[in-house]
């Protein structure tokens, strides 16, 4: 938005060598970059390849992040504050109505103001925090500064665009912005009160505070330090108590007073003939004070130019003249008050970037209020939550953009790339990409998938997020990742938890292979507690049934249930669920069954028994066994097998012919 | 404001040509023209360097890491000839696997998107490209002849398909087509499938450079119905090429910017929406698409003297 | 199915700190049972530098907060204005602790153990004030897998032993004035242990990421199990666990899939009972101390719950729904009438699977988005600590 406006950033890295050496540059996630120097490339292009050049110092790499502002610990204070706020406003207005949307409204945007004036007090005092270093101050400061002026606009814009102005009336709220923001007379006063002991010191700052008051319309604080005035006791002519009563009967246009335009103006223009009629009768002639004071309340231009230094800055000078002189002024009228006002301060010398903002505030150029704001700023937050909170006020499209929408997307993305940079912050990432309808499903995946995951809590977490967005490729290969890690470590029992949580059939089987290559190889199985319990999950794959399946045969031949077992271990055999090179292993675990004094296998389980046998015999001829597998087998494992299968010829043709006798008996 | 981080000592002892962090951004590689290549553990500011590997005869242009599904997998390649490809197993590192099938200097790697399993494109000098997959314990290589005279860089295209804007990729029907894009001695980008096992090229060459072209860089899908290139070169200039979904298989080109020296690198941002362009100008620039399509730079960093700390020069001054 | 209603007795106050809390724990009081403790510290995660800070309720009035503030403020926004007597968490200490901190315990009052992520345990000795944290004794690498550390996820004191276990299937028994641990129970789990707590002197509980509680007898040799008992078939990772304080064969779970799990070990190896009230993983249970028909939960999905056995009702009561009642009022004008015995209340939390009418659940917060990682209850007062990198402090949590 607007960056072509923006005075490109600049910084630079120093990286030594020689001036032929170029940068180059690898991302890391979110505005982060690892820069160095080098020119191999150009030296092999040069024919230099093979000849080392001689370095002063190592080459080093350079880790950089820009835009960080929002990382430090008051502003991310901000940041994670505000992120609540933008939740729950999106949430709100996806909930309500149209009607009971607007003073809702009002309420987030205050709740963003809260946040951000906390801001303002930390950063105040992490500016003055004399165990951080001078730069750290520095930057405090300017960052302070910098949302002070945020939060002066953004009230403006709260009062122009959010607010619901009763007549369309503006004043009472442009007066409340002056207080608020330019409390100059409050610490005068506070000074002078401080100062003084039985009786109020009147000197300069004294008037000052009187006067500020009372271009700001607070005629209350005003009439207070009057009061406290020695001279207010022996008031000879009377010209306190009437300065004082005048005050005091100036009528205001409230929002919940009862009055019309029309009363309301009728007693105004009353009020300010009897301030021009106590001015002519020179009342205050003795008294240049009040006199200056009843000028600027009957509204007189002249006596304004010759306080000007007292009142601020041309928008102090708006509110000012309007309430003397335009009390009812409505806010579209605002912008040739402001024009008039700007040239007194400003005149031909250059505008700041504040003053364009404020102006573009005043015109309802929101796009203006945006452009300038980016240009300008460098920040994103304001910008981002602002043009969110005009979106759902319906200000963005009221202004006809046909990119309305899009503007406050591209307003959010790039504040969520500032966030992404800082490692923890990616959950508030997260749940602003959500409210990116175009784009943030896209950078949400590319995110997410880079997201380190130090522990199984985090990755529970990230996991979390991946399947309540349906986003199954990242959820996959999030398990995948902290399977491998569980694999590589040799923690099998894990790895298979994580490749159960994403029905990874082929990784489970991988994963029920190394426990039967373990078993094969030891002779007993670790991790029990969880194959013997794995109940329905062992069905994501045949090799992880064949598993569970086979530790079933063993915990029954140790209970001595060998009639059951030897079923089992039948229907192993004959299901085909087993690895080939396992066969021999489940032969052989016939045996001891074979050798039993009861008969386990029927006649008909023992040629079942027999034909499997000969299956595996088969195999062994076969050119994928010798091929593959042969050529690994030591000599004395070779042996062994033989041996073991002529074990098991014989004991299954005793078995065979003892329980064809049984059988033959038994009928 | 800007702010660095820390600073790496590599240890190497001739100048190096590439870092790559791995997919986390905790671990760090970097090669050198002293032939090696080194990891460091990066964590809370602080670096450790984990191993030294040797075994290229020549200066080391490019690191490349393997996705963590597969594990701690890195690939390199050298001005040797070679492709060498590293693994971690049992916190130690090895060569896994040597490629020899280059007759010329091998300048640049790059792995395929993870969802193609493990396979990795090498672009040669000697005008060829590899393609290694990695199938049941071996790898098996496919060749490309790609450019004449050399070939400088090779990049792959993202695994999903340019996202619709109307549904999430996830509900989309993928059907994962491997391409990738070249950049050649012979001033052309071209970008090539495979089909029916055999690697052939999509379309017509990208042509526009007007010398050699010395990256290529595929933009990950950010949720545009388009495919996006960016392409540097001898020439001084930076090129975007877009795909439209709805023109077919039409790459146009516009001209980033002209810079004043030649362009040596260019590379998309994680999340794909920010470019950054590296050259013999000694500046690393930062460019964006504003919302009203331009490309405008963001952000400029700039070889400092090494005399003076690093510090950010201006930031965004208020302007008239 | 749980109330939305907050009861309105309650005062929930937020502090952001900038950081990510995992955890949040109440020290308790020198003299337990006599005094509320006004002292907390919690602990953050997912930083390059995490931290320790040290928590103390002020009785801050209505000048104090102005003084801290530019004058006009209070004035500023009449809606929001806070509550005119109000306690105020200030931090009064912070430090660096490397790792993320996945676990605080208080081994009495003056002593403060601390897991963290790079699987060591540290412990402290709390000043008077609790203005400062004096590091008494470090485990280093007490949880490891064959390459690199593994997490600590839990601790569990009893006395002066300490039991931790980790993501690599540990149990280690420490003791406080020991170097090295005094037991050591090597691949006790297959899977990630994720939570330790003690039932007997010389027994522990752990909760493992396959959906299994384990009882465990410290004193035994290898590294078999008393007991195993289940959730379900499934595979649903438990998160942690909590045992009644009176009768510690009652044990609660939390599970990864929101769901709260009640055992009765002397009975079947499945829970007597499973709640579903959240709508993912539980991150921590709690039972209160000492009133312990109230039990809390919080969860990935922002909110904590609050749940308490309804005092002087039977399971012959006619079931409603659980929307139905909801107010605390007419509970609490119900436990002035019938006064439970200590084993009524118990069996509330067992005494049936299908009827959960026999529990009052309610939010205690405000719904957020964000995870709530820790709960901790001392007294009326609640604290948590949530990835919103803020803490809740929730005072005169109303209980039975």
């Amino acid at each position: 938005m607007a960056a072509h406006r923006r005075e490109v950033p600049e910084f630079s890295v120093s990286c030594p060598g020689s001036s032929e050496w170029y940068l180059s540059s690898r991302w890391g996630q979110g505005l982060k970059l690892s820069v160095f120097a080098g020119n191999g490339k150009r030296r092999y292009l040069d024919g230099h390849a093979d000849t080392p050049v001689v370095l002063a110092d190592h080459p080093a790499i350079h880790d950089i992040r820009w835009q960080t502002d929002m990382h430090h610990a008051a502003t991310r204070k901000l940041a994670a504050q505000s992120h609540e706020i933008f939740t729950s406003l999106q949430k709100h207005t996806s909930d309500s109505t149209e009607g009971t949307r607007k003073p809702q409204l009002v309420k987030f945007s205050r709740r963003y103001r809260v946040a951000m004036m906390e801001c303002i007090e930390d950063l105040r005092k992490a500016a003055s925090d004399s165990l951080v270093d001078e730069a750290t101050q520095e930057e405090c400061d300017s960052m302070c500064q910098l949302f002070q002026q945020l939060e002066l606009i953004w009230n403006l814009c709260e009062i122009l665009f959010i607010e619901t102005l009763p007549g369309g009336v503006v004043l009472q709220h442009l007066l409340d912005w002056v207080k608020l923001h330019f409390t100059e007379a409050d610490s005068l006063a506070a000074k002078v009160i401080e100062a003084s002991d039985d009786e109020i010191q009147v000197n300069e700052e004294y008037w000052s505070a009187v006067y500020i008051y009372v271009l700001q319309g607070r005629l209350p604080e005003a009439r207070h330090l009057l009061s406290l005035h020695p001279d207010k006791q022996k008031d000879v002519h009377g010209a306190y108590g009437k300065i004082d009563e005048l005050m005091r009967r100036m009528p205001v246009f409230g929002a919940f007073s009862r009055q019309t335009l029309a009363e309301f103006d009728l007693k105004w223009r009353n009020w300010q003939e009897l301030c021009q009629q106590l001015l002519k009768e020179g009342v205050f002639v003795s008294y240049q004070r009040l006199e200056n004071i009843c000028r600027i309340l009957a509204g007189q231009q002249d006596v304004l130019e010759q306080f000007q230094h007292l009142v601020g800055d041309w928008y102090q000078l708006m509110v000012t003249k309007l309430l003397y002189t335009n009390p009812m002024v409505k806010t579209m009228d605002l912008q040739y008050h402001a024009k008039s006002c700007m040239d007194v301060f400003r005149g031909s010398s250059r505008l700041l970037a504040l003053d364009q903002i404020l102006f573009a505030a005043l015109e309802f150029d929101i796009t203006q209020i945006i452009k300038i704001s980016s240009a300008t700023l460098s920040n994103w937050w304001f910008v981002a939550h602002m043009a969110d909170l005009l979106h759902h006020a319906g200000q963005l499209e009221s202004q006809q953009l046909d990119y309305g929408a899009t503007m406050r997307e591209f307003l959010l993305l790039e504040y969520a790339s500032t966030l992404m940079a800082e490692e923890s912050m990616w959950q508030i990432v997260i749940e602003y990409l959500d409210h990116c309808p175009v784009f943030g499903r896209h950078h949400l995946e590319l995110f997410v998938e880079k997201i380190p995951l130090k522990s199984e809590r985090k990755a529970y977490k990230l996991l979390k997020v991946c399947e309540e967005r349906n986003m199954d490729d990242q959820a996959q290969s999030l398990c995948k990742v902290m399977g491998m890690k569980a694999l590589q470590e040799e923690r099998l029992g894990t790895a298979l938890t994580w490749c159960l949580k994403s029905q990874d059939a082929s990784f489970a089987s991988f994963l029920a292979e190394k426990f039967l290559t373990e078993y094969s190889l030891k002779g007993n199985f670790s991790n029990l507690d969880l194959i013997d319990n794995l109940g329905s999950s062992m069905l994501v794959s045949d090799r992880l049934t064949f598993l569970a399946k086979y530790r079933d045969f063993h915990r029954l031949y140790e209970q001595g249930e060998f009639s059951e077992a030897a079923s089992l271990l039948l229907s192993l055999l004959e299901a085909n669920l087993a690895p080939k090179q396992f066969l021999l292993i489940l032969l052989t675990d016939a045996l001891p069954l074979l050798e039993l004094d009861t008969i386990v296998f029927s006649s008909k389980q023992t040629s079942q028994l027999l034909m499997c046998k000969e299956a595996l015999l088969k195999w062994y001829k076969s050119e994928e066994y010798t091929r593959e597998i042969l050529p690994k087998k030591s000599k004395g494992h070779i042996e062994l097998e033989k041996e073991k299968l002529e074990l098991l010829q014989l004991g299954l043709s005793r078995n065979l012919s003892r329980a064809l006798l049984e059988e033959s008996v038994r009928n | 404001m800007v702010s660095i981080i820390n600073s790496i000592d590599t240890a190497h002892e001739d100048m190096i040509h590439d870092a790559q962090m791995d997919f986390y951004g905790i671990r760090l590689a970097t090669c050198s023209s002293d032939r090696s290549v080194k990891l460091f553990d990066v964590n809370n500011g602080q670096h450790t360097q984990v191993a030294d590997l040797r075994g290229h005869e020549g200066p080391v242009w490019q690191v490349a890491w393997a996705h963590p599904v597969y594990g701690n997998i890195l690939a390199s390649c050298s001005y040797d000839t070679k492709v060498i490809i590293w693994k971690e197993t049992n916190g130690v590192w090895e060569k896994h696997y040597e490629y020899t099938g280059h007759e010329s200097s091998v300048n640049s790697v790059e792995w395929a998107p993870h969802e193609f399993g493990l396979v990795l494109a090498a672009a040669s000098s000697d005008g060829s490209v590899s393609i290694l997959t990695h199938k049941e314990g071996t790898w098996e290589a496919q060749k490309i002849n790609a450019h004449n005279i050399g070939c400088n860089a090779v990049s792959w295209a993202p695994a999903v398909q340019p996202g619709s804007l109307l549904e999430p990729p996830s509900t989309q029907t993928q059907t994962h087509v491997k391409r990738i894009v070249t950049g050649g001695c012979d001033n052309l980008a071209k970008v090539w499938k495979e089909e029916n096992g055999e690697w052939q090229q999509e379309c017509a060459p990208l042509e526009a450079h007007s010398d050699w072209v010395r990256d290529v860089a595929w933009a990950p899908s950010i949720g545009l119905p388009q495919s996006m290139i960016a392409t540097c070169s001898q020439d001084n200039r930076v090129i975007i090429w877009i795909n439209d979904e709805s023109t077919g298989n039409q790459w146009t080109p516009k001209i980033l910017n002209t810079f004043s020296d030649v362009v040596w690198n260019v590379s998309w941002s994680i999340t794909g929406n920010i470019l950054a362009v590296s050259g013999g100008d000694n500046k690393v620039s930062l460019w964006k698409e504003s919302l009203e399509g331009q490309w405008v730079c963001v952000s400029n960093v700039n070889k400092g003297d090494g005399q003076n700390p690093p510090h950010p020069t201006t930031d965004a001054q208020p302007e008239q | 199915m749980v109330a939305e209603q907050i009861p309105k007795m309650s005062k929930v106050l937020v502090k952001f700190t900038s950081e990510k809390l995992s955890c949040v724990r109440w020290q308790p009081p020198v003299m337990q049972g006599l005094q509320n403790s006004d002292t907390f510290v919690t602990g953050s995660w997912d930083n390059s530098v995490n931290s320790l800070l040290v928590w103390k309720l002020s009785n801050g009035d209505e000048t104090s907060r102005k003084g801290r503030r530019d004058p006009s403020e209070a004035s500023r926004f009449g809606d929001i204005k806070p509550p005119e007597t109000y306690v105020e968490p200030e931090i009064i200490l912070r430090e660096s602790h490397v790792g993320d901190v996945t676990d605080l315990k208080f081994a009495g009052h003056q002593t403060l153990l601390v897991s963290s992520s790079c699987g060591s345990v540290q412990s402290f000795s709390v000043a008077d004030d609790s203005k400062k944290l004096i590091p008494t004794q470090k485990w280093e690498d007490l949880h490891h897998l064959k390459m690199s550390s593994s997490p600590c996820t839990c601790m569990s004191v009893s006395g002066t032993d300490v039991a931790t276990c980790g993501e690599d299937g540990r149990i280690n028994v420490l003791r406080l004035d020991h170097r090295k641990p005094i037991r050591i129970i090597d691949d006790a789990d297959s899977c990630s242990l994720n939570a330790i707590i003690h039932s007997k002197t010389h027994e522990v509980i752990t909760v493992n990421s396959a959906g299994q509680l384990k009882v465990w007898d410290v004193r035994q040799d290898g590294n078999t199990p008393v007991r195993i008992f289940l959730v379900t078939g499934k595979k649903v990772a438990l998160h942690c666990v909590d045992r009644h304080p009176t009768q510690p064969h009652l044990v609660a779970a939390g599970g990864e899939d929101g769901t709260l799990s009640m055992w009765d070990l002397r009975k079947e190896h499945l829970p007597v009972t499973l709640f579903d009230s959240h709508e993912s993983h539980v991150w921590e249970v709690k039972f209160h101390p000492t009133n312990p028909n109230n039990l809390f939960t919080c969860s990935d999905d922002g909110s904590v719950l609050h749940w308490q056995t309804k005092p002087g009702l039977t399971s012959s009561r006619p079931s409603t729904p659980l929307g139905g009642f909801s107010t605390s009022g007419i509970s609490s004008s119900q436990s002035l009438l019938h006064h439970p015995s200590a084993a009524d209340a118990g069996s509330a939390w067992i005494s049936s699977n299908t009827n959960m009418s026999n529990i009052d659940i309610n939010h205690v917060l405000p719904s957020l988005t964000m995870p709530v990682n820790s709960v901790d209850i001392e007294g009326s007062n609640l604290v948590c600590g949530t990835d919103g990198e803020a803490i809740y402090l929730v005072s005169n949590v109303f209980l039975h």
